[in-house]
């Protein structure tokens, strides 16, 4: 600490003799600026967050403190300290107003609240700041998580002479022992060896990161002890990195911690059923885009369809093939996959967010709702009924509109995609293939 | 002698190697040479003399006044990165390898950002940074507009500028309630700036609260909000059919977009009220309706808004649902949310009216988080 003090006034003694070498005054002089900043920019898809860039640059940052909303941001230090920490409202939520008339009512409100939305954090720069930590505040729910030290590292690297860079490498220096030449060389050896061996491990990890793909993060979930572990250890011989859960609670409480790539999700639990996990997963912002795969051993009826109509990616009916399981889990996360390939192609072609969103939801549920059909060995039928609330229909009239619907769907989704096509082919880049 | 063990050998071979190669680097690092920097105006190319010079991070002094000239001694061999600051003037940062590159010609162009305080930006103050729209809206033709009047005459834009500040934030205690005391100097606490390219306006008609080229945020990184400023609209106001709008939309902190019509300033600080206050709207209709704590102005239950009004010792019998009878115009709408203040309230009311007593604590209080 003393020697830190000491260091930071040796540097703004060097700074002062360098401004007074000028033969200047420093009224007259300008000032020299080392305000930094930390900019992260987060892409918001639907209720989940990642992080899309992030650096840090010279400049100044907004005012933090006057802000307030349900999301909350923490810059944290070595060992989770925490150096600021600050609220701020979901991305891309507009309050729009219209003047009326003058006479009758004066203000007609509109709103947008986009389901895909850049967000730009920028904050000032803090000495030893490691993790960036993006959370719900209304559940808890951890949304995003950066490592800031290898931007902090690619700044200093540019700019090893700054102020706060120096303080970050002083350390280093001051901790040279005041010994012999060959103390000092034996010192430098000893270093050279753990850098040389330190590289040699960064680089075979990093040559490791790229030959193997990260793995994948299935969450099962069954309150069969013996089912969980059986379908956890298939996968993992295929290479998914699975976690388990024994109930739904327990499915809730983990998916806060750490989004999985994909659920499993058993039917038949209790006391809370899948059907109603499944609607507290849809419920919470940051978890109800996470694909979901019922797994149920009862047969297929209408009353049942008409539970599977609610936002699943695909169901197996137990017991299942093995093939089967893998089948449905890769068809499920690469069409994930394909789709934020595609989503990055559209947002580089300027496809409306919007669009590309609606024909993605569309494509996902007219394949599963064609499954059902399917199932429930149901052909094609003409439409008969139209804009009704599935919730009051009897079991009869549940496969005639999941018929109509999906025929809606088919040609609002046609629609869709020869829209997004027609810009892909103006820009040159190949036309959707789903 | 002992002889060396296979060990001891190849210890030995890396020793020497590390002492050669520390030999090299001493002698490459005690060879240092010198660098000239020549800082010119991107668009005059006149030199630029005052312009700070800073090293790898470090700073080394600034350019003389008769060369735009500055050498730096004791520059080593490698790859090093030079920044070029001046007030009123864009940041150029430039790598370059030394000794290939022994004189480094840099133009800088001069800012766009003009700040409106005479006395300088205060920190932690609120930043407020006006733009330019390009395009308004015509009443004849229903449609967006093009319109050169801001981008050809910037004399005018400020001036629109000034009536705005004026009118939403200096004389802010005159539409505030008396019942509440603003922060003693509170227009202190503001920075008030202008951001004036012709080549780069902003389109206040492209999304809810407008569009701003990229270049703009990536050299104004502090704006708490900004303010696209757009012309009345073309044509005569009718009713509904055609009246302005006002939008506020936030994208992060740093990124919170407001758009309003410059000659609508009970609008303008109604949107003032969302984007710089957080205030949320009091009348009955399609916006986002939440209890904006601390020191809300609309509350999710009666509960809250009444015991939120004892405590700061207003009339709790004053709390009332929002909602609004049926009329010609509208249809009759209400919503689970409760509010105090009385009307006409902006945050209701595009024409006319007071930031109410509830509003107005929660602006001071967001005045005073801030510095000045």
């Amino acid at each position: 600490m003393i020697m830190k003090t000491v260091w930071i006034c040796c540097l703004a003694l060097c700074l002062g003799v360098l401004v007074c070498s000028c033969g200047v005054s420093a009224a007259e002089q300008p000032v020299p600026e080392f305000d930094k900043i930390l900019q992260i920019k987060l892409t918001y898809d639907d209720g989940r967050y990642s992080v899309s860039s992030m650096e840090v640059r010279y400049g100044k940052a907004p005012n933090l403190k006057i802000r307030t909303g349900d999301l909350a941001g923490k810059i944290l230090g070595p060992g989770g300290n925490e150096l600021q920490s600050f609220s701020v409202q979901e991305p891309g939520r507009a309050y729009g107003d219209i003047l009326g008339d003058p006479g009758g009512d004066s203000l007609i409100g509109y709103t947008e609240q986009p389901a895909y939305s850049d967000m730009f954090i920028t904050a000032p720069y803090e000495q030893d700041m490691e993790q960036f930590t993006l959370t719900d505040m209304r559940d808890g729910t951890l949304l995003v998580t950066a490592d800031l030290r290898p931007s902090v590292n690619v700044f200093c690297a540019d700019y090893a002479g700054d102020p706060d860079c120096l303080v970050r490498a002083a350390p280093v220096k001051t901790a040279t022992p005041d010994t012999s030449l060959y103390l000092v060389l034996a010192t430098l050896f000893s270093a050279s060896v753990f850098i040389a061996a330190g590289l040699a491990i960064l680089t075979i990890r990093r040559r490791t990161k790229v030959l193997v793909p990260e793995k994948q993060d299935v969450l099962i979930v069954d309150d069969d002890p013996d089912m969980v572990e059986a379908i956890a250890e298939l996968l993992r011989m295929e290479g998914y990195a699975p976690r388990t859960a024994s109930s739904g609670r327990e499915c809730l409480d983990l998916i806060k911690k750490q989004i999985p790539d994909l659920i499993l999700l058993d039917v038949g639990m209790s006391p809370m059923d899948g059907w109603q996990t499944l609607g507290q997963i849809k419920k919470g912002p940051a978890s109800r885009t996470i694909p979901v795969l019922m797994l149920t051993g009862r047969q297929l009826t209408p009353e049942l369809a008409k539970q599977y109509h609610i936002c699943i990616d695909d169901y197996l009916m137990k017991p299942f093939q093995l093939d089967e399981l893998y089948a449905a889990i890769n068809s499920i996360l690469e069409r994930k996959k394909q789709l934020e390939v595609t989503l990055a192609l559209a947002r580089k072609a300027g496809v409306d967010k919007d669009k590309f969103c609606e024909l993605a939801k569309l494509s996902r549920r007219i394949t599963v709702d064609k499954k059902l059909l399917g199932i429930l060995n149901v052909p094609m039928a003409v439409p008969v009924v139209a804009d009704l609330d599935l919730d009051t229909l009897d079991d009869m009239l549940v496969v005639d509109y999941i018929n109509v619907k999906t025929r809606d769907r088919e040609r609002r989704a046609e629609q869709l995609r020869q829209e997004i096509n027609s810009v892909f082919r103006s820009k040159g880049f190949p036309e959707l293939g789903w | 002698m002992t002889p060396l063990s296979g060990h001891e050998k190849i210890s030995g071979i890396l020793l020497l190697l590390l002492i050669l190669s520390l030999t090299w680097t001493v002698s490459a690092l005690s060879d240092p040479g010198s660098l000239t920097v020549v800082v010119n105006d991107a668009r005059t190319k006149e030199v630029l003399g005052n312009a700070l010079i800073y090293l790898d991070g470090a700073y080394k002094g600034t350019t003389s006044l008769s060369s735009g000239n500055m050498t730096l001694p004791d520059v080593t061999q490698g790859t090093h990165t030079v920044r070029v600051t001046r007030p009123g003037f864009k940041e150029v940062t430039k790598k370059f390898s030394y000794p290939d590159e022994q004189t480094l010609n840099i133009e800088i162009s001069q800012g766009s950002l003009v700040s409106l305080n005479g006395n300088g930006a205060s920190a932690d103050a609120i930043n407020v940074v006006f733009y330019p729209s390009s395009t308004s809206y015509s009443c004849t033709d229903h449609a967006k507009i093009a319109t050169p009047l801001y981008l050809t005459n910037e004399t005018r834009f400020r001036e629109d500028v000034m009536k705005v500040i004026r009118s939403t934030y200096l004389d802010l205690d005159k539409v505030t309630s008396p019942s509440e005391a603003l922060p003693s100097g509170y227009a202190s606490r503001f920075n008030f700036y202008y951001y004036y390219d012709p080549a780069a306006p902003a389109d206040a008609f492209s999304g809810c609260a407008g569009t701003i080229p990229e270049s703009y945020w990536n050299e104004v990184t502090f704006a708490d909000v900004t303010v696209i400023l757009y012309p009345k609209y073309y044509g005569i106001y009718s009713n509904t059919s055609c009246q302005p709008t006002g939008c506020s939309q936030n994208f992060g902190p740093g990124r919170n977009l407001m758009k309003a019509p410059a000659d609508q300033l009970t609008l303008i600080q109604h949107e003032t009220g969302h984007a710089v206050f957080e205030l949320v709207d009091t009348y009955c209709g399609n916006t986002y309706y939440y209890q904006n704590d601390p020191n809300a102005n609309v509350w999710a239950s009666l509960e809250s808004c009444q015991s939120s009004a004892r405590a700061n010792q207003r009339d709790p019998g004053q709390c009332r649902q929002i909602q609004k009878k049926a009329s010609l115009s509208s249809a009759s709408c209400i919503q689970n949310y409760w509010q105090w203040d009385p009307m006409p309230d902006i945050m209701a009311n595009g024409y006319r009216g007071k930031y109410g007593e509830a509003a107005t604590q929660r602006i001071s209080h967001v005045i005073s988080q801030a510095g000045g």
